[in-house]
Formats: structure tokens, C-alpha cells, sequence
């Protein structure tokens, strides 16, 4: 057997010596080589990393050739999604299937920073708790947190023109489903900064925790549940006035008490409070579950039962 | 064309891809992109419509990249979706240029791939036969393609392949005893 130009193995890799010469290889590349032979060549180069990388040497001298592989990859680029974001990835290792990671973790770019902005507002309520004498950064706290995951809601929502908000529109599940998804997703961002920073509330021990999160709950169920209804952002909208309506009459009294006499006495932190709190939550989820074909429909239909 | 994934086999970077990771897609592109180019152009002679079917490939890959199957050749894996979206793109069939499908023969290359006796003998009795019969050989046996796809490739009725398959057969079997 001979070899008759082209050293053999000049693309012998580590994993894959190979006796296919270049010369071979750059024949079969111009279309000069024989059917057999290239029909074996083509079988080999199946499975053989050091000839595949001969061949794209060989084709990549051509300037065309360059160009043709530059253009397709750049058309099949603009065909896949955008490079997933940290969240997504983080979802995906969690054991979502990347599409619904995509879902998930999709954001109107404002949301992340209102969460933030959110978050801050609360971290001010609880330096406001220690450094004013009055109860007011406490009652900012409680009052404030029950409505941050709602807000959330209104922002992952409010604007109907960005591709998600589409995406919810087209995607192949049910619309029930993506509203599910992306609502769960934004109530866990904007509940998980708050659990510690009411720890750090000096009135607000670990056992108060029921004072805002069961607010917050149903705050966010009904949301979700006047959503059949109207459109989502405006549901939260609704929910947020709900609640300062039902909130402000506390307020009004607060000036005279102390951040300890506000939870003992105000009847919004009282027990039967939070009993119409877990109620109103029941129901909101029974209205959901009822009602689930008619969330996250065409939000040009919202207002229509 | 070298760039990220370069030192990654083929089987991690698909893992990648299933992460979403578009640099390894590009690093399965780089490394496999070329030498499909080159094989799709010898059986479709309109490179449009190869660059078309790559990246109708690769699009594949990175929408569905768990359809491999851990035993096997990620490449061969590659060629199987590429051979099928090529003749999918060829819908409408028309028929193709013999010349253009299979290369004329050069008698002094076989012997460099072929690397045993036996192998060279049948390259011999491949390149003897009629380029009708040798495209059928090279659908059916090499691309692994049924009798109904490669009639689609080569745009001829499928009892046509048979029977040009049969009398390959025939050929190959006298030409080699």
C-alpha cells in the first residue's frame, strides 16, 4: 500500500490517528475522488474527528466555502433562542425542561429591577423601625410586604407588547399554565428577600412571620383569581387598593402606639384577621381552579366572563 | 473555524446544547458542518439548498438534542437528520444529474482508503457498475436510506431501486467470485 503525496497522519489528533492523507482528503473535498472511494472516505468520516477537522481545513482554505459556513451559521443563529440568562439556567439544573425554564425565567427586563426596588423599600421600613420612635417603619413593613409579590404580578404583565407577554399568548401550553408559572415565579422572587428582612424587624420575631406572609398569600390567590376576570395587571392593580383599603384605618390609629402595641392591638394582626386572610386565600384558589380556562386568555377579551 | 468546545467530544457538547448552550452548538457547527457540506454537495447540486438543510440540521440538534441515542456515533447521528431534511427539501422530486450525484471514478484512489485487500477488490466492482446502479448502492448501502427514500432522493420509482438494487447486487456478487 502507498501513500502517494501528503504525509500520512498529518491529522492524527490524540484520540484519532488516522492513515487518511491529506492529499486524500483534499480530492475528495474538490469532488475529484472516485464513487467507492469517496463512499468509503464518507462512512469513515463518521466517526473520525481527525479527518472531519481535515476536511474542514480543506474546505476552509476556500474563501466561499468560509463564507457559506459564516452566513448559515448566522441565519441559524437568529433561529435559536437567546443565550439562556443565569435565572433560566439555574431553573434548568433545578429539573425544569428547558422550555418551561425559558417560561419561567423570561422577564420583562424592568421586573428584576422593580423586585429590587421593592426589596429596598422594605430594607428602608425596617431601618426606619429602629432608628424612629414610633411604629411607623414596622407598620410600613407589614403593610408594604403582603403587596410587593402583587406588584410583581402587575409588572410581569403590564406590558402587553414585550415578547413574553406573546410568548403566554402563543406558547403550546395551556394559557392557565404559563400564568401559573410566571406568577409562582414572581410571588417566590419578591416573597424569598422579604422572609429575612422581616426577621431583622425588631418588633416582628420568627413568629410573627404569619403577619405579612398570610396577607401576601392571599393577596397574591386573589390577584390571580380577579385575573379571570380583567386583565392581570389590572387585577393587581384591584388587589393593591383592596388592600391599603382594608390596611389604612390601621394606619390612622398606629401614631399613638408602639410597634409592640401596634401587633398586639390593631384588629389587622389580630387572629380573626388572619383567619379571613386563609379564607379569602381558599377561595381565591377555588375561583382559580374553577375558572382556570378563562386566565391569561386574550387579554384583549379581559372583562368578558 | 475553531472556537469554544474544541477539546470537548462530541457526546459533551450535545450535553451542553441540552443545557442551552449556544457556544457548544457552534462547536458541533464547526466540527461537523464542513464535512456534511461536502457530503450533502454530492448528492444535491444546489448548494442553497445544502446550506438550507444544515442549518435546518443544526436547528434540529439544538431543539431536540435528547433524540440521540448514547450508543452510537454522534456523526452518524448528524448525517441521519441531515440525509432526511435534504429529502424533505427535495420535495418536489425531480430527477438529478447522474454526474452531479456520483463523481466520475479515479481508478488510483481507492486503494489509499481502502485499507485491506477485500475492500479494494469491492471498490473495484463499485466503480465498474452503471452510475444508475452505483447511486442505488450508494443510497441504500452507504446513506442507509430505505428503498422508498432513496427513490425520493434519486427521483425515480421505488420498484425502480429495488430492482436496480437486485441487479447491483447481482454484479457486485459476480464481479467479486
Amino acid at each position: 500500500m502507498t501513500y502517494p503525496s501528503g504525509e500520512p497522519g498529518v491529522f492524527e489528533s490524540n484520540r484519532h490517528p488516522c492513515r487518511v492523507s491529506i492529499e486524500l482528503l483534499r480530492e475528495y473535498v474538490s469532488g475529484r475522488l472516485g464513487a467507492s472511494a469517496a463512499g468509503a472516505l464518507e462512512l469513515h468520516l463518521i466517526a473520525c474527528a481527525a479527518c472531519q477537522q481535515g476536511v474542514a481545513a480543506a474546505g476552509g482554505a476556500d474563501a466561499n466555502e468560509r463564507a457559506r459556513h459564516e452566513s448559515t451559521w448566522a441565519r441559524l443563529a437568529l433561529d435559536i433562542e437567546p443565550a439562556p440568562a443565569v435565572a433560566e439556567r439555574l431553573a434548568i439544573r433545578l429539573g425544569l425542561p428547558p422550555h418551561v425554564a425559558t417560561l419561567v425565567a423570561s422577564a420583562p427586563p424592568l421586573r428584576t429591577a422593580w423586585v429590587l426596588i421593592l426589596t429596598a423599600l422594605l430594607g428602608l421600613s425596617v431601618l426606619a423601625a429602629y432608628m424612629g420612635q414610633g411604629p411607623a417603619g414596622t407598620l410600613a413593613f407589614l403593610v408594604l410586604a403582603p403587596i410587593v409579590p402583587v406588584i410583581g404580578v402587575a409588572i410581569a404583565y403590564g406590558q402587553v407588547g414585550e415578547p413574553v407577554g406573546e410568548l403566554a399568548g402563543v406558547a403550546p401550553y395551556p394559557a392557565f399554565k404559563v400564568v401559573l408559572l410566571r406568577t409562582m415565579t414572581v410571588v417566590t422572587a419578591a416573597l424569598v428577600p422579604a422572609i429575612p428582612l422581616s426577621f431583622l424587624l425588631p418588633a416582628v420575631g420568627p413568629s410573627h412571620l404569619l403577619l405579612w406572609l398570610l396577607p401576601a398569600v392571599a393577596a397574591s390567590t386573589t390577584t390571580l383569581a380577579v385575573a379571570t376576570w380583567i386583565r392581570p395587571e389590572r387585577a393587581a392593580a384591584f388587589t393593591m387598593l383592596a388592600w391599603l383599603a382594608i390596611a389604612a384605618p390601621s394606619a390612622t390609629r398606629a401614631r399613638f402606639l408602639s410597634s409592640d402595641e401596634l401587633i398586639a392591638r390593631l384588629p389587622l394582626f389580630q387572629p380573626a384577621a388572619q383567619v379571613m386572610f386563609v379564607t379569602v386565600a381558599v377561595l381565591a384558589v377555588i375561583v382559580v381552579v374553577h375558572r382556570r380556562a378563562l386566565l391569561g386568555g386574550d387579554p384583549g377579551l379581559g372583562g368578558l366572563p | 473555524m475553531e472556537r469554544t468546545g474544541v477539546e470537548m467530544s462530541d457526546v459533551e457538547l450535545l450535553g451542553a446544547v441540552a443545557t442551552g448552550d449556544r457556544d457548544a452548538l457552534r462547536g458541533l457547527y464547526d466540527r461537523h458542518a464542513p464535512w456534511l457540506r461536502i457530503r450533502l454537495g454530492r448528492r444535491c447540486p444546489d448548494p442553497g439548498v445544502v446550506e438550507e438543510v444544515l442549518q435546518d440540521t443544526f436547528l434540529a440538534v439544538w431543539r431536540k438534542p435528547a433524540t440521540f441515542q448514547a450508543r452510537g456515533e454522534v456523526g452518524a447521528w448528524l448525517w441521519g437528520i441531515a440525509i432526511r431534511r435534504l429529502l424533505s427539501a427535495m420535495r418536489p422530486r425531480r430527477a438529478l444529474p447522474w454526474e452531479r450525484l456520483v463523481a466520475p471514478p479515479v481508478p488510483s484512489a481507492e486503494d489509499i482508503v481502502l485499507l485491506d485487500v477485500a475492500h479494494g477488490e469491492l471498490a473495484h466492482a463499485v466503480d465498474a457498475l452503471t452510475p444508475e446502479l452505483r447511486a442505488v448502492i450508494q443510497a441504500v448501502v452507504m446513506d442507509g436510506l430505505s428503498s422508498r427514500e432513496a427513490a425520493q432522493l434519486l427521483g425515480v420509482p421505488a420498484g425502480t431501486v429495488r430492482t436496480r438494487m437486485m441487479r447491483a447486487r447481482t454484479q457486485l456478487r459476480e464481479a467479486l467470485s
